[in-house]
């Protein structure tokens, strides 16, 4: 009896120490028993899919239509539907284009992830197709001479997470520019922005001149990407790299939505850091050719703001279109002079006037920036 | 006394159920058939703070793995800071990118610009990186000194060391039992 005592407290502390573990063993099995649901859930939408198309192409001729409306389940936010026996579209999903290789899938998203079914007859006319759900798949099916194809019933449903907007060539070979939203309600607001962004991009030399070496695509999210700093518009490199991802992105060109009226009031500036843009909407387009002058060309500012700079640390050396006068970098070039105030009042520029100094007066480079960022852009291009 | 050992027996028989049901949903296969395969494209994204020593240093924050599209890096710029990714000894991807802790502000207010290029005291950045074997990333600042190295390789969590941990507690639970009954 005294053995057993003696014994209880050590016995009570097992107990304790062992309920940890067990609790610790159930949690993780937790998310295998949610991962098996979610699975069961998968064969039991791939197997209703598959009756309601083996049944349209047996019994019905082909073009004809039906409407069906299929559950799922309440984690799964997107269903798609893939071939890889035809072209894939990998910037509707790069995951899809890459991991289906073989026969066509129905792959439910749930999270990051897509669970993957084999199913048959499928002759999409957009490869991958994905749809959103909210607890129902509402789609059309028609029949075609090799299998169904299928069409979400209300086309916004239709999901892509990368949108190419102008596509000239391989990526390797391009500049690819991934716009990403923020603070856009409306996506077609946000396309509508990109499509005229690019345009306006594309219109000014020396990026006209090359404009055969650009790709551009948009990514719409609602992800919070944390882009208001202390008056400055500078949003996050993880958050928003994270979601420029899901499209080629050698230059993330962040696009946060603002009223003009808000931003008269109350202007925020846009900022550039590295391959990051971040650009206020409201502010005059100018401004995206000068951040990109910065990105792209890692041109320096050259306007003067003395009292910003007194405090920077920044030597305008550094940047190659300031110099010391006489200005031996751009010396004996045509249309070039030696202009006082570049960044700081101590230095020169190459021209009297250019997008690094006054967009809102003037979008040329001036001769000397443009020769800088052509010699960026021979790096693209080639074989392509 | 009777009592307060028959309630010890009592907590140990459901001690020893709580260990059993804990093992038996161990047990429990992996379910993988819904997902194919690894990635080709899969990505690295690091998030990394950039500072001085005096203030914190380099170190990274977190990290993802997510699939997606590399940036081909062709446009290094002109003093690259380098991001290198090692096996070891052998490097195995290498990246030049920006001095992460510069950026530059511009703004339009009437008929004047307004901003400039700052460096800040610290910055957080982040770098996406091909998913590789590496072991090691090393970061370089535009002077080519190395301010960061981290490790990639870790070990997967794993219950099943409880396991073993759970067994010699269990047989142990049964004698002390039998010697108290």
């Amino acid at each position: 009896m005294r053995d057993a005592q003696l014994h209880r407290p050590v016995i009570l502390a097992m107990v304790a120490v062992i309920m940890v573990l067990g609790l610790g063993l159930a949690y993780s099995s937790m998310g295998r028993l949610q991962n098996l649901r979610m699975e069961e859930e998968q064969v039991s939408l791939t197997a209703s899919m598959q009756a309601t198309i083996d049944n349209l192409l047996r019994s019905s001729e082909t073009g004809s239509a039906i409407e069906r409306s299929f559950q799922v389940a309440p984690g799964i936010s997107e269903i798609c539907f893939a071939d890889a026996n035809a072209p894939l579209d990998k910037f509707v999903s790069a995951e899809l284009a890459r991991r289906v290789t073989d026969g066509s899938v129905v792959a439910a998203k749930s999270g990051k992830r897509f669970l993957l079914s084999p199913v048959e007859h499928l002759q999409l006319n957009r490869n991958p197709l994905c749809i959103a759900t909210d607890g129902s798949l509402d789609v059309r099916l028609v029949s075609r001479s090799r299998g169904a194809d299928i069409m979400p019933l209300d086309q916004g449903q239709q999901r892509a997470d990368c949108t190419s907007v102008l596509y000239n060539g391989a990526e390797q070979s391009s500049v690819d520019v991934t716009f990403v939203s923020d603070n856009y309600g409306d996506e077609e607001d946000f396309a509508r922005d990109v499509a005229e962004y690019t345009l306006y991009l594309i219109q000014h030399e020396p990026f006209k001149s090359r404009q055969d070496v650009f790709n551009f695509y948009r990514v719409f999210t609602q992800a919070p990407l944390d882009c208001m700093q202390q008056g400055i518009l500078a949003c996050d490199p993880y958050a928003a790299k994270r979601e420029a991802a899901k499209c080629p992105s050698d230059y993330v060109i962040v696009m946060h939505s603002r009223s003009k009226t808000q931003n008269l009031a109350s202007p925020i500036r846009s900022s550039s850091r590295g391959t990051l843009v971040s650009l206020n909407a409201a502010d005059d387009k100018a401004i995206f050719i000068h951040e990109f002058g910065h990105a792209f060309g890692e041109l320096g500012d050259e306007y003067v703001d003395e009292r910003y700079y007194s405090a920077a640390r920044i030597d305008p050396l550094d940047y190659p279109n300031c110099d010391r006068a006489p200005c031996a970098r751009w010396s004996g070039m045509n249309a070039t002079g030696c202009y006082s105030g570049c960044m700081l009042g101590a230095y020169s520029r190459p021209t009297a006037d250019s997008v690094m100094r006054s967009p809102y007066r003037t979008t040329d480079f001036g001769a000397f920036n443009e020769q800088e960022l052509m010699q960026h852009l021979a790096r693209y291009g080639g074989e392509r | 006394m009777r009592a307060r050992t028959q309630g010890a027996f009592h907590m140990q028989r459901a001690l020893l159920a709580s260990l059993l049901l804990a093992i038996a949903l161990s047990s429990l296969p992996a379910i993988r058939a819904g997902i194919i395969g690894q990635a080709p494209d899969e990505l690295l994204l690091v998030k990394v703070q950039a500072a001085d020593s005096s203030t914190g240093g380099y170190r990274v924050l977190e990290s993802v793995t997510l699939t997606g599209f590399l940036p081909d890096y062709r446009n290094p710029p002109a003093k690259p800071y380098q991001a290198v990714l090692r096996d070891h000894d052998m490097v195995q991807f290498t990246l030049g990118f920006h001095d992460p802790r510069l950026i530059l502000t511009d703004a339009i207010v009437g008929e004047e610009m307004q901003g400039g290029v700052e460096k800040l005291d610290e910055a957080s950045f982040a770098l996406l990186l091909p998913t590789t074997n590496a072991t090691d990333l090393d970061i370089y600042d535009n002077e080519g000194a190395l301010v960061l190295t981290h490790p990639l390789r870790k070990r997967a969590v794993s219950w099943s060391w409880l396991l073993l941990l759970a067994l010699p507690l269990l047989a142990w639970i049964v004698y002390a039992m039998r010697k108290e009954a």
